[in-house]
């Protein structure tokens, strides 16, 4: 069902913490994620915002929404490594949801910034749909060209966040 | 889904991941896609099977079918209102026992094996034929054998569904409910275009009734009662014609899947659910079955029988190159929802693998997750291969498929019927009862029930005597499986000890303070205080009560500390103990059940009270709802009005304490 939050009732240090600027990186594919969430790490770095990356693992109808067709471990695993080689501090949060288009933009905040990543590519493609769920719900999206990105590897974005 | 897990880079970057499950309650149109997508592929080949069967008044027996669903229906609505996520696994397992659920579960891996090869070998049929139609079309000498390119393009089909399957490649409901959109196009044109070709030919015949002088059982659709006194028994024979035709409401497993999906008010949304996928399965697959009879010719419908649809355009009134047009429709739609089928056959049985391998009744060898997508691809790979050797074994004869194929579809409905008959004299919660239950003595006997169980039952014995190769290939399967089953039950019973698998999993989010924003609900929303799992009657009235539109529902407990335990970081295991996991997992089943959506929420505090107040307050909510009496009291009184005093409330700021 719903997230389970812990309130803490005394965290003044952190309830500043909590008032920070987020962005939400949303995952798309690992070539795209790694080149938005470099992207994104040096605006965070920029705006003084912290990372989240959001993954919707969808799970086909015949299938209970709690038995994915890859366990949840697996995914875990996955994404540790891959936001590892990007080395950025972020929390990844994976929805197991039925359909992507509508999971991710009800599930952020209201007028958050998302950062999606997108290969220019003949034909339709996945993300324009949610890149318009997300704009239609009013959030924020920027878009990053991963064929770019791709070009610049972790060492630049490095390099740009430590200037 | 397990708690978050931290992972640390070379550098200094820090990962925190957790998983977590995001339903969206989907409405009764959508469910019905859902379920289409599956059940209606059988008009593609219902019409050609039934027909080589028992001859024209096949098309009746076909519609019967459909008006009998109507029943079958009723079965699956009572069982999903005693069980959210019930299958024929779980109903049959709660109500009979294991042995017996072991057994359904086979039949109903045997009805999935089944359900690709004969989609995909009727697709291939469908392009096979219109393939050579074009070639005639265009005056070329081309032509394809129909059989040996169904067996081909099934193959590459179960190949490519095989493989995206093993990548893990999702598929959403959006694509079902756009697949069946493209179908009720078609369905529709062919409902207002036969009786127009019927009026302006004039003099149409309806198919001969089906009585059992009319039915003409071949020796090969009486199986093992030819020749015998069973064949002369006309009771016998509709209970043979029926079992040839019941496949054609193959697919209404998948209603008792997506229950748990369906928004509130859940078991009205459920009737209208199972009551759209019935009346839309009798228009399409039972009268397009019978507009065949009518419009093609006797003399040339038996080239038609693998692709009745196919051959029923090429015979309506119109243009010759309108009716190729249609034609090639009808093929794509038919590739669209017969392919849907293939994908829906392999994520299935690999979803109701996975679900008995949790029970232990699996071995874990199967259920290991490939080495890059993670998906379970040792049971994909030999379900692959299963269907592959059905289509090879076949060689593209999709009656030989469809007798099969019976197999599984009516031994999974008669178990499924006779659990939820049992649990009738075993639970008493059914929100919905099957009609006419009389009461005799004090006791109820449902007459509509069992009835209904033992039509089912009857045609699943008739099956076994007139279908050889679906007992020969059914039972077969069903030992094999069901040895898997006990062997892998026997390996497991010392590892899965101690494991309780019906508790949900939940991951804490940490959340540095509480707001709207963070728990998703609105100002104004209704808060609701658990405690004891066994007394939750005020949160089953607030459920029912609360009108999602304008409140959201928010489910909290607290986790009581000692006064300095502040001081420290918190375990998740201290936060979030076993208790608070049965106690939560009851929220989830009481919230599913309802079709409402509810967010969690744990709270460490000393005082319960003032932590309800305060979270209240923090959340803007209307209501705070306790159970009472309760232990969580205002402490100044402990029966005053103390906690208005509390800190946290700003002043203007009000809520009521139910």
């Amino acid at each position: 069902m719903g997230a389970l939050r812990e309130l803490e009732l005394a965290p003044s240090q952190q309830r500043a913490e909590g008032s920070q600027l987020r962005l939400h990186v949303i995952y798309t594919n690992p070539q795209t994620t790694r080149a938005s969430l470099c992207a994104a790490s040096v605006l965070a770095h920029d705006l003084g915002a912290t990372l989240e990356l959001l993954v919707a693992t969808v799970v086909p109808y015949p299938l209970p929404l709690n038995s994915p067709t890859a366990p949840a471990r697996f995914t875990e695993e996955l994404l540790s490594a891959l936001v590892s080689e990007c080395e950025v501090d972020v929390t990844v949060k994976v929805f197991l949801c039925r359909d992507r288009e509508e999971t991710i933009p009800q599930w952020l905040p209201a007028e958050s910034i998302a950062v999606i990543g997108r290969r220019r590519r003949w034909g339709p493609e996945s993300s324009w749909r949610l890149i318009r769920a997300l704009r239609q719900r009013g959030h924020h999206v920027i878009v990053i060209d991963a064929q770019k990105r791709l070009l610049a590897p972790a060492k630049f974005c490095r390099e740009r966040r430590s200037r | 889904m397990k708690g978050p897990s931290l992972s640390r880079s070379s550098t200094t970057a820090k990962v925190v991941v957790a998983t977590t499950v995001a339903p969206t309650f989907i409405s009764f149109w959508r469910a019905a896609a859902i379920v289409l997508s599956d059940l209606a592929s059988t008009m593609y080949y219902i019409g050609g099977i039934t027909e080589q069967a028992m001859g024209k008044p096949a098309a009746w027996m076909v519609v019967a079918v459909m008006l009998f669903s109507y029943l079958v229906r009723s079965v699956y609505m009572e069982s999903c209102s005693m069980f959210v996520r019930g299958g024929v696994y779980v109903v049959v397992k709660d109500s009979i026992g294991p042995t017996v659920a072991k057994l359904s579960v086979s039949s109903l891996v045997v009805d999935y094996i089944l359900t690709g090869p004969i989609s995909s070998v009727s697709a291939g049929q469908y392009l096979g034929r219109l393939l050579n139609e074009l070639s005639g079309a265009l005056g070329e000498h081309w032509r394809t054998d129909p059989n040996a390119f169904a067996v081909f393009f099934s193959i590459a089909v179960t190949g490519y569904f095989w493989w995206s399957n093993i990548k893990g490649v999702p598929e959403s409901s959006t694509k079902a409910l756009r697949i069946m959109q493209v179908t009720t196009v078609m369905v529709v044109a062919l409902l207002v275009w036969c009786p127009i070709t019927l009026l302006l030919r004039g003099g149409a015949q309806l198919p001969p009734a089906p009585t059992p002088a009319n039915l003409r059982l071949t020796r090969e659709s009486l199986g093992w009662l030819a020749g015998t006194q069973w064949a002369n028994l006309s009771f016998v024979v509709m209970l043979v014609a029926l079992g040839h035709s019941l496949l054609a409401m193959s697919g209404f497993e998948t209603l008792a899947q997506v229950y748990r999906e369906i928004a509130y008010p859940k078991l009205k949304n459920l009737r209208l659910t199972a009551n759209l996928v019935c009346t839309y399965a009798l228009f399409s697959t039972g009268l397009i079955s019978v507009f065949a009879v009518m419009i093609i010719p006797d003399a040339t419908r038996s080239r038609y029988y693998d692709n009745m649809i196919g051959g029923l355009v090429m015979n309506l009134a119109g243009p010759e190159l309108l009716k190729l047009g249609f034609h090639i429709f009808v093929v794509i739609v038919g590739a669209l929802i017969l392919s849907g089928a293939v994908n829906t056959s392999l994520i299935g049985v690999n979803g109701v693998l996975n679900r008995v391998a949790e029970d232990g009744v699996l071995i874990d060898w199967f259920r290991k997750p490939h080495r890059k997508y993670g998906t379970t691809y040792r049971i994909l790979n030999t379900m692959a291969l299963l269907q592959i050797a059905t289509i090879i074994a076949s060689r593209g004869d999709v009656y030989l498929l469809g007798e099969a194929y019976a197999f599984g579809v009516v031994w999974s409905f008669a178990l499924k019927a006779l659990g939820v008959l049992v649990l009738r004299y075993q639970r008493h919660d059914q929100e919905y009862k099957f009609p006419l239950n009389f009461k005799i003595g004090g006791r109820e006997i449902p007459l509509g029930l069992a009835v209904t169980t033992l039509i089912l039952f009857l045609v699943a014995i008739a099956n076994l005597f007139s279908k050889k190769i679906a007992t020969i290939y059914g039972v077969s399967f069903t030992i094999v499986l069901y040895t898997l089953f006990l062997i892998s039950e026997r390996v497991n019973a010392n590892k899965k000890a101690g494991e309780r698998a019906d508790l949900e999993k939940f991951n804490l989010d940490h959340q540095p303070e509480i707001s709207t924003a963070t728990l998703h609900a609105r100002p104004g929303c209704v808060l609701v205080a658990v405690r004891e799992y066994k007394r939750m009657w005020h949160l089953q009235r607030v459920l029912e009560k609360t009108n999602m539109r304008r409140q959201d529902i928010v489910v909290m407990t607290v986790r009581q500390m000692s006064s300095g335990a502040a001081e420290y970081d918190l375990r998740n295991d201290q936060l979030f103990a076993s208790y608070e996991q049965e106690l939560f997992s009851h929220v989830v089943a009481m919230a599913e059940k309802e079709g409402k959506p509810v967010e969690l929420l744990v709270v460490p505090a000393v005082d319960p009270f003032d932590a309800m107040v305060q979270t209240a307050a923090r959340l803007k909510a209307s209501r705070l709802v306790q159970a009472y009496p309760s232990a969580w009291r205002p402490r100044s009184s402990r029966g005053g009005s103390g906690w208005r005093g509390s800190n946290c409330l700003r002043p203007g700021m009000h809520f009521r304490w139910r």
